[in-house]
């Protein structure tokens, strides 16, 4: 009696192994799934956008789609759009090139690229000139900033960056790291209790961790950006193969950013709606 | 005449073969052949997969100014990795150096000069930093010693090489000191108790004779450190500072091979991506040269045969005499006194790498709450609060497909190495090149496998399934050559009663052998949750890192290894990271304290009743167990009390009956 209850114990195993494994596999990808991957900077408004969106749907029709969020960076967004792998990718810098040939978009916001350094640092102010001299040859700002940290090559607000101030090859000495996320030079500036390192983020992104300087004596304010006397600005983009292929879910959300109340939502978390 | 008829062959494609073929033995051991070829298939299927996505680039940009250009800028298609290769052999050589002093002299340590009382408690802490996830390293190093390193060489960013050999060192100390500590014990105790017996002191004799006699298995220990140190990619990741300069200080930003292909893979398309993968295959090629320099190594090994005649240097069996400590103002006393101060610096370390992960855990953040709830762990997830949930459940399911599918493969193709095949076969030593082979492959080029075939070619895009695919290649080695190991210490006169009583090989292996092997399956199973829990590099590029509850096993879902890399990516959430970490240290050690329950569960007396037992019986029930004094009264009848029950046995001549009685409540009023 022992042995059977040995074999019969084994057995059991092995079946409740391959039948959870199949269990799992036999609820296929739900209908009311949406992957999203792209820009960090991007990440976090899209993460609320999502929420709301998600307690609205479950409201109108009791069902709860999941919507999944990776912020890999923007080039990663756009990759995978183009190859069918997500449904939407999230970019904060313009298409360009090989891009638009494969892909539509949406703009769902406006967003400024704020230069930040910690609170500690005494600078307020800096021109085109000064941040294009910091990033390119590593000349130090007013005497106090001596350290730019960057993206990776990938980040869409690192184009957006080096486009506006014309920054054609950056200085890798000590100190002039490369991050892979908004989060992370934030972070990074955070820690700078020495005042001398400068960093690029997303507008949207600023909190009470670090501060954010004058670029050519403009201030970064939704006013400057929508008037367009503050130049690090971009557009937060939204890319998918094809409209006609989306799903209906991917739609409605989509839909949704684009309303009033999407709107509303990326408005107070400090984007600019150009509706 | 009849010389040339026995010469001539027999046909082979004959009927009587052919049925034969489907007869049960030849049928299973052609499954056992097929299960253990899958080994080779999967090297041969990665390095052919790596080798045709990286010709397309070696063939556009030019294999030489592929390997020696020394600019990379994928914006402007400009790709030269030899920044890269320079930065990876540097810092493996740093590390390698230090891990190995290290490694060796806290392997010297434990072996020979530690009480024994110590012992245990060593051997625990060295695999516990083993088990330990590549990406805690990484936490540990960027918040803890980046800030160390700034104060005392008044940098602006302790970023790079230093950092990064220091990290990497400490994580190849447990390879380096296992297998160091396994070969210094297979030593024969006669050189120990000879070059005592010469006049030697002991440390002269530990430093001088036993240390050198050991020598290829602390060369193929150091040799297994160099294939992780150089395969490491996402402890590094975080560490090396991201920049392509080529590592002329301490504290410039820089790359190696590895961190190169973690950094950019995602956002890599068209020849960007192909350029990654090449660079794949290059840091592949640099991992198979070391695995021919570990086999040349080994084939000299004269210590790996003879284990029947030789005694082993086991514990206790040495005695400590005060003679042995007498100072004698040798260097080998030096060398005692070092090995002392580096097994000292191994187990501080991890101890403050411990206290660390801890101690952050309980950290309250901004806000003022501390990440470390139960709804982190357990509640409903959401895009703006991602919980632990949902990871939890990917990784168990993870673990569920990888084992799937890793299980049977494995132990099918250790029974045919052990059971089936000739010793010396070149077919056996192929497989076994081609398993060492694969145990050697850097986990970030399994991910690469993984989401050039099964997400592109196959379309399974970020998946579960991907993942679990994956994985079970990363096991696959551990499950083989673990069961491999217990299938040979079954011993042959077991295999040899059986066939005695006519059972066929079949039926000997899976009712006589595997049932005694069984301590090392559950060990490699244990051993490979501990591996797929800890992974990150691999699972990235697979199985994708969703935060939300998957829905099937085409859904892409993080580990939990994979949600902390992307809150440490993120960098919004560091507190979570924190406390992520935390529940992986546990994790690791909770699978730690299983391997060490298995093996006890295995080895125990089973003779002799559990200790629990035996205390619950003296606290609660008072009865006396049957292997203690027997009551036995006088008179008509006898009566021997067994643990609940009295059996009473009447002697009369009439008849004679056994009467059980269930005495509980008596005996209880009695006390």
């Amino acid at each position: 009696m022992k042995k059977l209850g040995k074999v019969v114990a084994v057995a059991a195993a092995c079946a409740a192994l391959t039948g959870s494994v199949a269990a799992f596999s036999a609820c296929g990808g739900s209908e009311l799934e949406i992957n999203i991957t792209g820009s960090t900077s991007m990440e976090e408004v899209m993460g609320k956008l999502a929420d709301a969106f998600i307690a609205d749907y479950e409201e109108a029709n009791g069902v709860t789609p999941t919507i999944n969020i990776t912020g890999s960076g923007s080039g990663a967004g756009i990759e995978d759009a183009m190859e069918g792998r997500v449904d939407f990718g999230m970019s904060s810098r313009k298409l360009e090139g090989e891009e638009l040939d494969s892909l539509e978009y949406t703009n769902i916001c406006l967003d400024g690229i704020a230069l930040v350094v910690n609170k500690a640092c005494s600078v307020t102010n800096v021109t085109q000139a000064e941040v294009k001299a910091l990033y390119e040859s590593g000349t130090a700002i007013q005497n106090t900033i001596i350290y730019g940290i960057s993206r990776e090559s990938g980040s869409g607000t690192r184009s957006g960056f080096e486009e506006v101030v014309g920054i054609k090859n950056l200085y890798s000495g000590t100190g002039f790291n490369q991050f892979g996320s908004t989060g992370e030079v934030k972070t990074s500036i955070g820690k700078n209790s020495d005042g001398n390192t400068m960093g690029y983020i997303s507008l949207g992104s600023v909190d009470t961790t670090v501060k954010v300087l004058q670029y050519n004596g403009v201030d970064a304010t939704e006013a400057n950006i929508l008037n367009g006397t503050y130049g690090l600005q971009r557009p937060f983009v939204v890319c998918y193969q094809s409209e006609a292929e989306l799903s209906d879910i991917a739609k409605e959300f989509l839909d949704y950013i684009m309303s009033e109340a999407g709107q509303a939502i990326l408005v107070k978390e400090g984007y600019i709606s150009e509706q | 005449m009849a010389k040339a008829e026995n010469k001539a062959r027999k046909p082979i494609f004959t009927k009587e073969n052919f049925a034969n073929a489907f007869k049960g033995e030849n049928v299973a051991r052609g499954i056992f052949i097929a299960l253990a070829a899958f080994s080779i298939l999967a090297v041969l299927a990665i390095v052919i997969f790596v080798l045709a996505e990286s010709i397309p680039a070696f063939s556009e940009i030019g294999f030489f100014k592929f390997l020696f250009g020394s600019e990379w800028d994928p914006d402007n298609d400009v790709y030269g990795i030899l920044p890269m290769i320079v930065t990876s052999i540097v810092l493996t050589l740093i590390s390698v150096t230090v891990g190995a002093v290290l490694g060796i002299f806290t392997a010297v340590f434990i072996v020979y000069y530690c009480p024994k009382k110590l012992k245990g408690v060593l051997n625990q802490l060295v695999n516990l930093l083993a088990g330990i996830p590549s990406l805690i390293f990484g936490y540990f190093g960027l918040s803890f010693l980046n800030g160390i390193l700034e104060s005392i060489f008044d940098v602006g960013s302790g970023l790079g090489l230093l950092l990064s050999s220091i990290v990497l060192s400490i994580m190849i100390v447990p390879t380096i000191t296992s297998i160091a500590k396994n070969s210094l014990e297979n030593v024969p105790m006669q050189y120990y108790e000879g070059s005592l017996a010469l006049g030697n002191t002991r440390n002269q004799t530990v430093w001088k004779v036993c240390l050198p006699a050991a020598k290829n298995g602390i060369i193929s220990a150091i040799i297994l450190g160099t294939g992780r140190a150089i395969g490491e990619a996402m402890a590094v990741r975080f560490l090396l500072g991201g920049g392509t300069n080529y590592p002329t200080s301490f504290f410039l930003p820089i790359r190696s091979l590895t961190s190169n292909i973690v950094l950019e893979f995602s956002y890599a398309g068209g020849l960007h991506k192909q350029a990654l993968i090449a660079t794949g295959l290059i840091l592949l090629i640099f991992i198979l040269l070391i695995n021919v320099a570990l086999w040349v190594i080994k084939k000299n090994d004269a210590m790996a045969g003879n284990r029947v005649f030789t005694r082993k240097f086991r514990e206790g069996q040495h005695h400590y005499r005060v003679t042995d400590y007498k100072r004698t103002g040798t260097v080998q006393d030096v060398l005692w006194i070092l090995s002392i101060i580096f097994t000292i610096i191994v187990v501080a370390t991890l101890l403050t790498l411990v206290v660390f992960v801890i101690v952050n855990a309980f950290i309250p953040n901004e806000e003022g709450e501390i990440a470390l709830s139960l709804h982190f762990l357990f509640g409903k997830t959401s895009n703006g609060d991602p919980t632990l949930a949902p990871a939890m459940v990917n990784t168990l399911i993870l673990i569920l497909v990888s084992l799937v599918i890793a299980l049977p493969l494995g132990v099918g193709a250790a029974i045919f190495l052990n059971e089936y095949s000739k010793r010396g076969s070149k077919f056996v030593k192929v497989i076994r090149l081609f398993i060492d082979t694969l145990a050697g492959v850097p986990s970030i080029i399994f991910g690469l496998f993984g989401n050039i075939l099964l997400c592109t070619f196959l379309g399974m895009d970020y998946s579960l399934l991907a993942g679990g695919i994956t994985m079970a290649l990363v096991i696959l080695p551990t499950v083989i050559r673990s069961t491999e190991q217990s299938l040979s210490e079954v011993p042959d006169s077991m295999r040899e009663a059986s066939y005695a009583l006519g059972a066929g090989k079949v039926r000997t292996i899976f009712v006589v052998v595997l049932p005694q092997a069984m301590q090392g399956v559950i060990t490699s199973i244990i051993l490979s949750i501990g591996r797929i829990v800890g992974e990150s590099a691999a699972l990235i590029f697979t199985a994708g890192s969703a935060t939300q509850m998957p829905n099937g096993l085409m859904s892409p879902g993080a580990s939990l290894t994979v949600l902390m890399y992307r809150f440490m990516n993120e960098g919004r959430h560091m507190d979570k990271a924190y406390a992520t970490a935390f529940i992986l240290l546990l994790l690791v050690v909770l699978i730690n304290v299983l391997v060490v329950v298995v093996q006890w569960a295995f080895e125990r007396d089973k003779t002799k009743p559990l200790g629990i037992v035996l205390l619950y019986n003296k606290l609660f029930n008072k009865k006396k167990l049957a292997t203690e004094s027997v009551e036995t009264d006088g008179g008509d009848f006898s009566q021997i009390n067994v643990s609940d029950a009295t059996v009473t046995i009447q002697t009369d001549d009439d008849f004679k009956a056994v009467k059980i009685e269930e005495k509980e409540e008596e005996q209880n009023e009695k006390d």
